[in-house]
């Protein structure tokens, strides 16, 4: 589904992100990803989510190459961004909208949906993610799991084929964690690839299928 | 190792070897609240809860900074709570004008500004401001006082501007463009009261404002608020960090990290803008913005809308 071929990355100012990943993930697999901070785990996933492109290697999704060009176009980008879903290591700057249903509902309405299907996969996502009590509140005045939470709601209600994890149980107490975990758990149980980047040992060995870790030098070993 | 160092002071712990970094922060902020204590009870010695081993250095008086005002003053304003997102929904127990749509309650509110600013009779305006002041009765204490406090400052303003054409000879002009200042601010003071923001915002939807202007006016809200609780944490962590004596040197240096602060917080939001940008690239953005509602019209929107026409009749039977 998801191949990276010696992929090298490095930013505006020159200092390395990633050198030479290469990576071969399939439907269905869940696999977590660990190692230092700074060693480029984010900048992984911003370039599996087409938000950075490589400077050398190739990122194919389904055997198609994901490139600038090919983002630009908007049909190409829309039916990207469809097929993969990222939660943000910030939640905070991942919801924008006025309250927490606009959240759930602003991916929705980019699709395109009809208003009935945009209004039953929204209620039905707040129901998943315990979210229905406080769906007119605004997303920022919610605390650090409920806003995890409703970032996750947003992300999933567009149904991704891929659901890509940033440290996803980051600066949550420990039932926010318990809460997270299962949850994805959950989630490993459909037949999507899931990726996560966690410092969480435990959550990384009872999810993962497949265990990488990048190191200091930005490899994946 | 004790030692004295005059009336406060601040025990933190001897770092050793196997402290981490993390654990050093939190010791020497628990050391700063404990100096705080200190001063505020004037005790000499050290707490019990304190952690041993414990040495003690210098702490000023409980004094918070003075940055200089202005600065203070752009905190305090990005540090203001009180922003339209969080005014508590008043209209709760009110199922009458909770079931009426808030796009319906904002234009019923436009129009009634319209015809005060339009009307040269003062019995149409002393009426809309009769029922205004009614209203402004039934609110609770917390949300007339809130009202008063805007209500207030903008006429005692135009009274003021308007002041010498009462000495030359035009009364009458100062007392009708006070009183259309009150009743117009008046009527959005309550209601700002009665809606909160997200239902003020979704409203001009429904009065076919450009959606991603909506989108911009939400998010600039949503920031103003999250900067403003950035840079209150960041002018909390100088301030707790800020232990010298108080002098000119001392002055400048605070000046400076209260320019820092700005800096920092103008930074973050540059970055910030870009992880929203992105994470609406990853949520298909194209530019298109619509709002969730799901109202859906009763009666209450029915009776709501007589007002409309009701307030045209009142304005050409009072000769306008």
């Amino acid at each position: 589904m998801i191949d990276l071929n010696d992929v090298i990355y490095r930013y505006p100012d020159g200092t390395p992100g990633l050198n030479h990943v290469s990576l071969h993930l399939q439907a269905g697999e869940c696999c977590v990803l660990t190692g230092p901070n700074g060693s480029g785990k984010s900048t992984l996933f911003r370039i599996l989510n087409g938000l950075a492109f490589p400077q050398s290697g190739s990122y194919l999704l389904d055997d198609q190459p994901i490139t600038e060009s090919y983002l630009r176009n908007k049909k190409n980008a829309a039916a990207f961004h469809r097929r993969i879903g990222y939660l943000f290591q910030n939640s905070e700057t991942q919801l924008f909208t006025r309250s927490v249903e606009d959240e759930v509902a602003f991916g929705l309405w980019q699709l395109g949906l009809s208003e009935e299907e945009v209004h039953a996969r929204t209620d039905h996502y707040l129901q998943m993610l315990s979210l229905t009590a406080m769906r007119h509140r605004a997303p920022f005045h919610l605390s650090g799991g409920e806003k995890k939470r409703c970032a996750l709601a947003a992300v999933l209600a567009m149904e991704p084929q891929v659901l890509i994890m940033d440290e996803p149980l980051g600066g949550l107490d420990e039932e926010g964690q318990r809460w997270i975990s299962d949850c994805i758990r959950s989630l490993k149980r459909e037949d999507r690839l899931i990726i996560l980047a966690t410092h969480n040992r435990s959550l990384a060995d009872s999810l993962a299928d497949r265990i990488l870790t990048m190191d200091k030098n930005h490899e994946i070993r | 190792m004790m030692t004295g160092w005059g009336k406060h002071h601040l025990p933190i712990r001897s770092s050793t070897a196997e402290d981490s970094g993390r654990q050093r922060g939190e010791t020497g902020r628990q050391g700063t609240v404990l100096c705080l204590l200190f001063a505020e009870t004037g005790d000499t010695e050290p707490s019990p809860v304190s952690l041993s081993p414990v040495r003690t250095v210098p702490c000023p008086p409980f004094n918070y900074p003075s940055m200089t005002e202005s600065i203070l003053k752009i905190l305090s304003l990005l540090s203001e709570r009180d922003l339209p997102g969080q005014i508590p929904d008043h209209t709760a127990g009110k199922s009458f004008l909770k079931d009426t749509a808030p796009a319906l309650r904002l234009f019923t509110a436009l129009w009634c500004i319209l015809l005060c600013a339009l009307s040269h009779n003062a019995v149409f305006v002393l009426g809309v401001l009769a029922v205004e002041l009614v209203r402004l009765a039934l609110l609770p204490a917390k949300s007339l006082l809130h009202v008063l406090k805007k209500v207030i400052p903008p006429v005692l303003f135009s009274l003021l501007i308007l002041l010498p054409g009462f000495f030359l000879g035009h009364p009458r002009t100062m007392l009708t463009i006070s009183m259309k200042v009150l009743t117009t601010v008046l009527i959005l003071a309550i209601l700002n009261e009665d809606l909160r923001w997200q239902q003020i915002t979704a409203s001009f939807h429904a009065l076919h404002v450009p959606q991603v202007f909506i989108l911009t006016l939400d998010m600039t809200v949503r920031f103003l608020d999250l900067m403003g609780r950035m840079s209150q944490a960041m002018y909390e962590a100088v301030t707790l960090r800020t232990v010298s004596s108080r002098g000119k040197q001392y002055d400048r240096s605070r000046m400076k990290a209260a320019g820092g602060i700005l800096g920092t917080v103008f930074l973050r939001s540059e970055i910030m803008a870009a992880e929203v940008a992105e994470a609406m690239e990853c949520r298909c953005f194209d530019g298109t913005f619509r709002v969730y509602e799901k109202h859906k019209r009763g009666p209450a929107d029915y009776i709501y809308a007589l007002l409309i026409p009701l307030l045209l009749a009142a304005f050409l039977l009072t000769g306008r």
